[in-house]
């Protein structure tokens, strides 16, 4: 019969199998293995949502990168970069590079603001909607006219109310 | 909108006096602005001297929740969005409900015929576009709107103007050169872009605390896009993987903005002592190129760029050409 002992012995076992495999894999297979970083964030973000709640995440990041150079494995599934000539390329204007979806299930006001994808789906849905208002209506384009057409006007024109 | 940043700034200046705590000031002027020409009328944070409502304490407070889960998203499904107990901050209820109410009594006034005349702020705009198609817009969707303004341009902004005070107040020498060029400058009040755009130090002084301090000192991440992404070095990441860079840690890259990145140093943003023009231009570019990504960058680029700059400069301008500005020690 099994003990308890046993038992756990050979849930402790099966646990390491499985850290030592994971390890093994991160270590000769998987596509990220070039990129150095903090050994937890080979295996979770946990630790980055820890970092961020001390609130000096920026202070983290510099470290890191000190470390570890300009690629920063900080998470499973995640690089973070230092090179700025990459700005350019990451946040390109023409075929830019999709935002992670971060809320998925929030507000659409939540989304609107970050500008995830749904968000941008449920614009596209209103395609039978009139020209005039579908020029007026996408609000992130709306104030992006109107940000940019007042900023000409305040920036060089600012006469005072 | 000019006239309604300058308004509140007006305000906020002759509402200042010894007393007053700056970093209060400075913090509940942005959000104040943003009211004005989203609602045309003020939150009442300069008024009454507090936080009206506690919308900038749950707003805080929201942002100490998403802040972290932003990092690890699936577990807002365990805290906040589990069915059994949520755990997570209080819904933003206050200011959508503040706003709700803002957009009925507008629309009960123009009912009864006053507010005609169109006037330069959003929600009159987004009233005068839910008349116009009534049956796409309602009065949730002119709140959504009217909220992005709210959202958008209250932390980042004050976030960079508390910045301003809390660098100059720690380096007299920068506040010192300031003062200098502010008081050799005859300005209206409240500033005009227009006398303050071309002032040399308040710009740099500006451009430095925005470095030094970005609003989102956070990674913007992105997908790689299909056939992934090959770095100058020819490590490859595969499409799927999330990439991502904060302005902290780039707004501190030593070949741009020179050994001393980690100071603030306002001067780096002018020419240095027998520099040749064309290499302080080639520098200059460069620094404000990278600088320049505390907005983001490309097609979600900060929208609220430039009325935020309009903003932070009139603000200090202002201020600063009136008061003078020290620390007091507390303890």
């Amino acid at each position: 019969m099994l003990t308890a002992t046993q038992a756990g012995a050979q849930l402790l076992c099966g646990a390491l199998f499985l850290l030592a495999a994971k390890w093994l894999w991160e270590a000769f297979f998987s596509p990220l293995r070039a990129f150095d970083g903090p050994a937890l964030a080979k295996v979770t973000d946990i630790w980055r949502a820890v970092a961020t709640a001390r609130y000096n995440v920026d202070v983290t990041h510099r470290r890191l990168h000190q470390q570890y150079g300009s690629a920063v494995r900080i998470g499973p599934n995640c690089i973070s970069i230092s090179d700025p000539n990459l700005i350019r390329t990451i946040y390109a204007t023409k075929n830019p590079w999709i935002k992670v979806i971060i809320f998925r299930r929030s507000s659409i006001m939540l989304e609107m603001l970050m500008g995830t994808e749904r968000y941008v789906q449920t614009q596209r849905c209103t395609d039978q909607w009139p020209t005039s208002f579908k020029r007026l209506q996408c609000p992130r384009r709306r104030l992006a006219h109107e940000v940019h057409a007042s900023n000409s006007r305040f920036l060089d024109n600012d006469q005072g109310p | 909108m000019e006239g309604h940043v300058r308004e509140t700034i007006g305000w906020a200046t002759v509402s200042a006096d010894a007393s007053v705590g700056w970093h209060w000031l400075t913090a509940v002027v942005a959000w104040d602005v943003t009211a004005n020409i989203s609602f045309g009328r003020h939150y009442g944070f300069i008024d009454q001297g507090k936080d009206v409502n506690n919308l900038i304490v749950d707003s805080t407070k929201g942002l100490y929740y998403f802040a972290p889960v932003s990092q690890i998203p699936w577990i807002d499904r365990l805290l906040d969005k589990n069915p059994f107990v949520r755990i997570g901050p209080k819904p933003t209820l206050t200011g959508v409900m503040y706003a709700f109410q803002v957009v009925a009594q507008y629309q009960a006034e123009r009912a009864e015929g006053k507010n005609q005349a169109p006037v330069a702020n959003s929600l009159d705009r987004y009233l005068r576009l839910k008349e116009e198609y009534p049956d796409i817009v309602n009065d949730a969707q002119v709140v959504n709107w009217l909220m992005l303004n709210v959202l958008a341009g209250g932390d980042t902004t004050s976030a960079t103007m508390r910045a301003v005070v809390y660098y100059l107040s720690k380096n007299p020498k920068a506040y010192e050169k300031l003062m200098r060029e502010l008081d050799s400058t005859k300005l209206s009040f409240p500033a005009q872009w227009k006398e303050i755009k071309d002032l040399p130090y308040l710009d740099a002084v500006m451009r430095e605390a925005l470095r030094i301090n970005p609003g989102i000192a956070m990674i913007f991440e992105r997908v790689v896009p299909e056939g992934g992404f090959t770095l100058p070095d020819g490590r490859y990441i595969p499409a799927g993987t999330k990439v991502g860079m904060n302005p902290a840690v780039t707004n501190r890259n030593l070949d741009v903005f020179g050994e001393d990145a980690n100071e603030f140093n306002p001067d780096r943003w002018l020419p240095k002592e027998g520099e040749i023009p064309q290499a302080f231009d080639i520098r200059l570019r460069r620094m404000r190129e990278v600088a320049d990504f505390v907005f983001g960058g490309g097609g979600r680029v900060c929208m609220g760029r430039y009325l935020a700059t309009l903003e932070i400069y009139k603000l200090f301008a202002t201020l600063y050409s009136i008061f003078d500005v020290s620390l007091k020690i507390t303890r």
